[in-house]
């Protein structure tokens, strides 16, 4: 049984496997994020935020025992209070709760277009990059003039036409994000394609379609993922934006936007009005601006601008 | 050079084609009609406007109409503001949009590249981390909060800038400012990334191993190699500038063009929604071959051959 078999070349490259296997692009990366302390403050006050979004509005009205449309009009309009945080808007409604279930609504719009225009540029731009030729120079030309686009009008437009509706509100904001995504990931892809893996899986007779969504974009993943956290502050603020022009959520409906604008038409008598909403936006793009910097120096260092 | 420029002018014209054609079906197959949002009003009148803007006629007709119109440089008339052209609207309320942009991108270029020569050449000092720090500051906060915060500071407490209207340099401080600083902080961070990128390169070391003092290599030197990142960002920026510029004339109450924008796609006032886009887009198109042309001035191994 225990006789001295020769080590076969095999086990000896699995021993070797074990050894390295701490130093996948993964692990470096996380270890890179840990040591960058503003992005980990950042990445630890967007889960908080999000947290209290998520449970904030529940915990208020186990507490105090009112949502985000329990109307007071003998209460009115109230500066900060022990009840009341962050105050009370010209109905008497509390404005913490609002801003959590605008938080709510932001985060939920930023992380889904952002979703959205990842998977559309990845798919659009692989493909583009993959098959090459006369293929790849018109579906690079139909993305450089999508680009020349006044693109912010054009959804603008949609969303007059579209009517307010929050699915509808990503969904043009997702149609119009991804060429940035679509040229970074054909730009990997024109390179990687070249590569002994992708040649040694075509000459197997792996399929194209296998070979793009297997080999190549799994490979792109660490561009993508961080353009992808750079997208969702972009998103957020498109939103709000809209919210402001009054294009965006329904009233009675929040989003940080929409109270923003209130507050900014009140600010002269209620700047509380304005001062909550309009800083835990700019805190939520500041964090996870520092997020998606320090990600980017994580996971690609040589990726810069 | 003029061949390349001759080269980029057509290859503006079809997509310029292409903007136009597509939003003119897209605003004109939308549900709803420029009188249909008003009070009701009797059919003979409806029939009666319908045909003083011709939108009795069949879609494509109108199309071409409308093209034939803008050869000419005719925008149309709008259907909100009877009395007036749509031409004349946008003669009226561009030069203030551009001026209050114009403005803003000065303010955004001195405040941005002074911060991002400051992060470069200390850099991983405390001066670099205060300076990116703060670009990063000026990056998160919307111009929709900025602008009503400097209102209620300078305007409504300091009683130091007017909170709306135009007409005076004093009117155009705050919404110049508002609309400015979030492009300074990207600039900021470009400046700085630029100017590090050029600091190991052959000709600052060529610089210095003549001896030449610091303040001329980095003035002289290291600047122009910065700026590129800068310069090719100058497109976008006008072009967020014009967006933005929707939502700080509401704020600032300034007689541009923006807010004009947001009311006719709710009101469905075709030929101004359709004017503006053209103007943008033209002016956008202009601005992005500018960019490409000042790029050639400041990067000597660029070549503009072919």
């Amino acid at each position: 049984m225990s006789t001295l078999s020769p080590v076969s070349p095999g086990d000896d490259s699995q021993v070797a496997c074990d050894l390295i296997a701490g130093t996948s692009l993964w692990h470096d990366a996380w270890r890179r994020l840990r040591k960058n302390r503003m992005a980990v403050a950042g990445g630890i006050f967007v889960m908080a935020l999000t947290l209290a979004c998520l449970v904030g509005p529940w915990v208020v009205a186990a507490t105090w025992g009112y949502g985000y449309e329990t109307q007071d009009l003998n209460y009115g309009a109230q500066p900060p209070t022990w009840s009341h945080w962050f105050g009370t808007d010209f109905f008497g409604r509390d404005v913490l709760t609002r801003v959590l279930y605008g938080g709510r609504v932001s985060l939920q719009v930023g992380l889904l277009a952002a979703f959205v225009s990842a998977t559309l540029g990845t798919v659009y731009g692989a493909v583009s990059g993959y098959a090459g030729g006369r293929i790849d120079t018109l579906m690079m030309r139909a993305v450089d003039i999508l680009y020349a686009l006044p693109y912010m009008f054009l959804v603008i437009i949609l969303v007059t036409i579209l009517g307010k509706n929050l699915l509808l509100i990503f969904l043009a904001l997702g149609l119009v994000g991804w060429l940035m995504t679509a040229r970074i990931v054909r730009g990997q892809v024109l390179s990687l394609k070249e590569r002994d893996f992708v040649r040694a899986a075509r000459s197997l007779g792996t399929s194209d379609i296998s070979i793009v969504f297997r080999h190549l974009i799994p490979n792109t993943l660490g561009p993508i993922i961080v353009y992808f956290t750079l997208t969702v502050p972009s998103m957020i603020l498109q939103e709000a934006f809209l919210s402001f022009l009054g294009l965006g959520v329904q009233a009675p409906r929040p989003s940080l936007g929409a109270l923003i604008n209130d507050g900014a038409n009140h600010m002269v008598v209620f700047w509380w009005e304005l001062v909550f909403p309009g800083s835990v936006l700019a805190a939520l793009l500041f964090c996870l601006n520092f997020l998606g910097d320090g990600l980017r120096d994580a996971l690609d260092p040589q990726m810069k601008g | 050079m003029g061949r390349f420029v001759l080269r980029r002018i057509a290859g503006m014209v079809p997509t310029l084609w292409i903007i136009i054609t597509l939003s003119f079906f897209v605003i004109r197959l939308a549900p709803g009609s420029p009188f249909s949002a008003e009070r009701a009003i009797a059919p003979e009148v409806k029939a009666d406007l319908e045909a003083k803007y011709g939108f009795d006629k069949p879609l494509l007709t109108q199309y071409m109409r409308y093209m034939g119109n803008l050869l000419r440089g005719d925008l149309g008339l709008s259907t909100k503001y009877p009395q007036r052209s749509v031409n004349e609207i946008i003669w009226l309320g561009f030069p203030v949009t551009l001026t209050l942009a114009a403005v803003a991108l000065v303010w955004a270029l001195l405040l941005g590249v002074t911060a991002g020569i400051i992060g470069a050449v200390r850099q991983n000092t405390v001066w670099d981390y205060g300076a990116m720090s703060a670009a990063m500051i000026g990056i998160s906060i919307p111009t929709f909060v900025l602008g009503p915060l400097l209102v209620l500071l300078f305007s409504l407490t300091m009683f130091i800038f007017p909170p709306a209207g135009w007409g005076t340099w004093r009117h155009v401080v705050l919404p110049a400012i508002t609309l400015g600083t979030i492009r300074a902080g990207y600039i900021a961070r470009l400046t700085r990334a630029g100017m590090l990128e050029v600091v190991r390169s052959d000709f600052v070391r060529t610089a210095h191993a003549k001896g030449l003092p610091e303040r001329l290599i980095i003035w002289r030197h290291m600047l122009k190699g910065g700026m590129l990142p800068v310069v090719t960002y100058l497109g976008p920026a006008i072009a967020f500038m014009m967006v933005g510029s929707v939502v700080v004339e509401k704020i600032f109450n300034t007689p541009g063009i923006g807010p004009y924008f947001v009311d006719a796609a709710f009101n469905r006032d075709y030929f101004l929604v359709m004017g503006i886009l053209v103007l943008e887009s033209v002016f956008l198109l202009g601005m992005n071959l500018l960019v490409d042309i000042a790029y050639g001035f400041l990067d000597p191994r660029i070549r503009y051959d072919g």
